[in-house]
């Protein structure tokens, strides 16, 4: 498991944040508007997103190494490539579900896989099913945007299924983009009635990137679920956490001492959702 | 009609449609605007307009001005669709337009400011409209004809338009005249009609055209759009020029299309799948032996979309001919548009129409153009004398419909003050009050000449051409023409009739050009504008003047249209009496006093009771309520029940926001 609350950076260049210190407060913002009749009767619209707010306060008298890479990353200094920003590896998110919100539930017309076709009856929690929106066979894979994951460690995939067949493939790209790992989540046999399905595997020393993609002729299935570990868990399909691209803010400090030189300040940090 | 909770979606497309972006922030108005009377009528007669703005961000490209796939540039079309609850609501287009303007609001920004309205730039140019009497078939001409004219001018089409291997092409919008190929003769008709918002002949029998017999075509492909349903299809093809026994019959029979050989009693199903119904259908149509023909047929059905694929064939035997050989003609009837008979797969065929036109009821006798008219400037002229409106839809769709048609149509559902209305302000005043309604209109006046004797134009500036040289000119003629005289050489200097030439070998005291050193012709783009198309066969520049070096080349014709006198009439009080009269004038595009009666009439039932336009209410919102609507309102308090028709609707939103306002003209209080 992650030594550390979370990682910032890039695939192959996640960098713990340490000395986060406990209360740390995670706010989503979901915009929305209410519709009001003449007789007063309320409806309400609300997006299809809710970006989040992180705001971490740092372990008190801190030196300034603590926040060197946060204070980078705010500036600007670090070029981020392929995303075009720093993504956060939260340690919330990869024990609940490190898959983008778009990608875990099908309903959601964003990003690459498109719509959901059908549905698929499926336990959400305390032995309670409902029909969920579900991925489809659509003849073509497509594969999700890639996610930074760490090197030399154990995830878990896993979905719902009532069908046959090959259901999401996941490739592991390391810095250099070239594949180091494939594997894929196959339901062997049509099994009458929706079931969970999972598969373990562990990255690669150098491991650095992930993307997931639906099957070509999958069999309806939803709820798609990473998770670092084993996932004992994995029968409740989780909303996605994904590793969200992040905006760091400067971080705010007060100075507490400067007594022979050592610098000690306590920090606070906030990062904002942005992005896909 | 509204959630409890609902979660709003929009997309913004650009160009072929393959770049999509998310909106920051949207909003989209379209409203219909016409004549000076009195609201309830006014908004439901004239012109409609949409523009919509769009934040999108662009991090692609550091400025509006980038080109590129997919930029985000000014004059590339552009859609808007969206729901108001993905996966619960369906989707639907809100706008359809170009893209005027592209704003940022800082070198650094990723912020694309959009401004976007319908696509009228096509429509801006000359009518192309080429005929303005057709003797003997004019009398079954409705003003609609006008409007597809400029509706195909402007590149938006009711139906299918000619491809490259059309024979004959009958658009049926209002008028006989094809639009490739001649007609023959009509056997029967009785009027146009509107179903479904789109016009039809109804009674039509026997409407004929010859199928040019060079090359020989021993396959052809008969297409048409079948509007009114079961049991009004008659397409009749025959084969072999003078052979009348050796022809093809379709007709549609329960819901299926049937064929008979030589007017033999047997049908023979031809559409395996059931029935055909409203729509495109198409039939391949070969002679595959002497006694044989072969057919095909393929079809989208009601709201198909897409290219269908040709099932297996059925053959029909008959009279023996003495080879397989050429089809000569064509005969229909029934509430078909959009005939057309080819000699190829033309795909343009299955493409979703981009006009939708309905039946004016005003019988045309002829055409009286202004000068230089644009296909909007006949749009907007045509809508307004016919108490009819048009306007750009949210599909990129023209559509043309008059008051009465609009205003009686059913609801297309109900808003009441418990779930779906915020509030119902209203005002009224002497404005909303009418007692008598004057129309007045012009018929206009032919003046024909068989023997090609009136002049409609005289080149007024030299025309020179060179050695060789082909030179093709454009005029707006005084007035409405038919039938242009062909082509002489000037030859006593005072000839009086057919179009003449003069042509000379210096600007000034040349040589008169011999008769063969020029080819000259002209046709007609609309019954008020000539291309004249002039050839130099010799080897030597020419100038088209006399041998005093004026100018002479005079075009005449058989028919002349001039503005008629104008006549009145009225309904409700007498003029001593009126204390609140409406005037409209309905110009040359309403021809009987039947018909100006007629609207005069509609109009002062209309506004016998004064109504009002209730402007600004804030309605639960709906991506699929449409300008031109008819909804329903109801308040359980007050009891207030009536019907009115959408008249202006704004959309906007942001994310997790979707506000819809509309003005609702009232029709009638239920």
């Amino acid at each position: 498991m992650t030594a550390c609350w979370g990682y910032l950076g890039d695939g192959g260049a996640l960098v713990p944040i340490t000395g986060a210190q406990a209360g740390l407060s995670v706010s989503p913002a979901r915009p929305s508007e209410d519709f009001v009749s003449a007789l007063g009767v309320r409806s309400a619209f609300s997006a299809p997103r809710a970006p989040r707010t992180w705001s971490i306060t740092l372990s008190p008298w801190s030196d300034p190494s603590l926040v060197s890479v946060l204070r980078m990353a705010a500036a600007g200094a670090l070029r981020y490539g392929l995303l075009g920003g720093p993504s956060l590896y939260a340690a919330d998110a990869a024990a609940v579900n490190m898959l983008p919100d778009y990608i875990a539930d099908p309903s959601i017309p964003l990003g690459e896989w498109g719509a959901a076709s059908g549905t698929v009856n499926a336990p959400i929690a305390y032995g309670v099913s409902m029909a969920l929106p579900a991925y489809g066979s659509t003849g073509a894979v497509v594969w999700s945007r890639y996610l930074p994951i760490l090197p030399g460690t154990l995830y878990t995939l896993s979905a719902i299924t009532a069908g046959a067949g090959t259901l999401y493939s996941v490739e592991i790209r390391n810095a250099a983009m070239s594949s180091v790992l494939t594997t894929a989540l196959t339901s062997p046999a049509s099994a009458g009635a929706p079931r969970a399905l999972s598969t373990s595997f562990t990255t690669p020393a150098d491991g650095a990137w992930l993307r997931i993609a639906r099957g070509a002729t999958m069999p309806a299935s939803t709820g798609p679920r990473l998770v670092e570990g084993a996932g004992a868990d994995y029968w409740y399909w989780q909303p996605g956490q994904g590793v969200p691209l992040v905006q760091v803010l400067d971080p705010q400090y007060v100075i507490q001492s400067t007594a022979g030189g050592k610098v000690r300040a306590d920090f606070t940090v906030t990062l904002q959702e942005v992005g896909l | 009609m509204s959630q409890a909770e609902a979660r709003p979606y929009i997309a913004v497309t650009l160009g072929d449609g393959t770049t999509s972006h998310q909106a920051v922030s949207w909003s989209v108005s379209r409203s219909l605007s016409g004549s000076g009377l009195p609201g309830q009528v006014r908004v439901t007669s004239g012109t409609g307009s949409a523009s919509g703005s769009v934040d999108v961000t662009d991090v692609e490209r550091s400025t509006p001005w980038d080109t590129g796939s997919g930029a985000v540039v000014p004059g590339s079309l552009c859609q808007i669709v969206g729901t108001t609850d993905y996966g619960v609501v369906a989707q639907a287009s809100l706008l359809r337009g170009v893209i005027r303007e592209v704003s940022m609001p800082g070198i650094f920004s990723t912020l694309r400011s959009l401004s976007i309205e319908d696509d009228l730039a096509r429509l801006q140019r000359p009518l192309w409209l080429p005929t303005a009497l057709i003797p003997g078939l004019n009398v079954a001409t409705d003003a609609a004809y006008i409007i597809d004219a400029a509706a195909r001018t402007g590149g938006r089409y009711a139906t299918a338009p000619a491809g490259a291997s059309t024979l004959i092409s009958f658009p049926l919008q209002g008028s006989f005249f094809p639009e490739v190929g001649v007609v023959g003769s009509v056997a029967a008709f009785t009027s146009w009609g509107t179903v479904a918002g789109r016009i039809v002949p109804t009674g039509l029998t026997g409407l004929t055209a010859n199928i040019p017999t060079t090359p020989l075509t021993t396959k052809i492909l008969v297409s048409a759009v079948n509007v009114s349903g079961d049991g009004a299809i008659d397409i009749r093809v025959d084969g072999t020029l003078g052979l009348t026994t050796a022809y093809v019959k379709l007709r549609m029979s329960g819901g299926s299309l049937q064929a008979s050989r030589d007017g033999g009693s047997t049908w023979t199903t031809i559409a395996p799948g059931g029935s055909v119904g409203v729509g495109r259908f198409e039939v391949e149509i070969t002679w595959t032996s002497t006694t044989a023909v072969s057919l095909r047929t393929r079809y989208n059905g009601p709201g198909g979309t897409g290219t269908p694929v040709w099932p297996g064939a059925v053959t029909l035997t008959g009279t023996a001919v003495t080879s397989p050989t050429n089809w000569t003609s064509i005969s229909i009837g029934g509430g078909l548009t959009g005939v057309q008979v080819n000699k190829a797969e033309e795909p343009g065929l299955w493409t979703l129409p981009t006009a939708k036109i309905a039946a004016s009821g005003s019988d045309l006798r002829m055409i009286l153009l202004p000068k230089a008219i644009t296909a909007v400037d006949a749009l907007q002229q045509v809508s307004a004398s016919t108490d009819a409106a048009w306007w750009i839809d949210e599909d990129g769709v023209l559509v043309y419909l008059p008051r009465t048609t609009l205003a009686a149509q059913s609801s297309t559902g109900t808003l009441s003050t418990t779930t779906s209305l915020a509030d119902i302000p209203a005002s009224t005043s002497t404005d909303d009050l009418v007692d008598r309604v004057e129309v007045t209109f012009s018929p206009p006046v032919l003046t024909s000449a068989a023997d090609y004797s009136l002049g409609v134009f005289e080149a007024t500036d030299v025309i020179e051409v060179a050695a060789g040289a082909t030179v093709v000119q454009e005029y707006d003629l005084d007035t409405s023409v038919g039938t242009l005289a062909t082509w002489a050489r000037e030859e006593s200097g005072a000839d009086r009739t057919l179009s003449r030439w003069w042509a000379s070998t210096a600007p000034v005291g040349g040589t008169k050009v011999a008769a063969s050193g020029v080819t000259i012709s002209s046709s007609l783009l609309n019954p008020r504008r000539i291309r004249i198309t002039i050839k130099n066969n010799t080897g030597a520049t020419i100038w088209m003047v006399d041998g005093n070096g004026d100018p002479h080349v005079i075009v005449r014709a058989m028919w002349r249209v001039s503005a008629g006198e104008q006549q009145t009439a009225y309904a409700g009080a007498t003029l001593d009496d009126a204390r609140y009269p409406a005037t409209l004038d309905l110009g040359a595009y309403v021809q009987t006093a039947t018909r100006a009666q007629a609207i005069a009439d509609s109009l002062m039932t209309a506004l016998a009771t004064p109504m009002p336009v209730l402007t600004g209410l804030q309605v639960y919102p709906s991506p699929s309520r449409h300008l031109g609507d008819v909804v329903t309102l109801s308040d359980p308090i007050t009891g207030l029940s009536c019907r009115g028709v959408i008249c202006k609707i704004d959309n906007s939103g942001s994310a997790g926001s979707w506000q819809q306002t509309i003005d609702l003209a009232v029709l009638a209080y239920l």
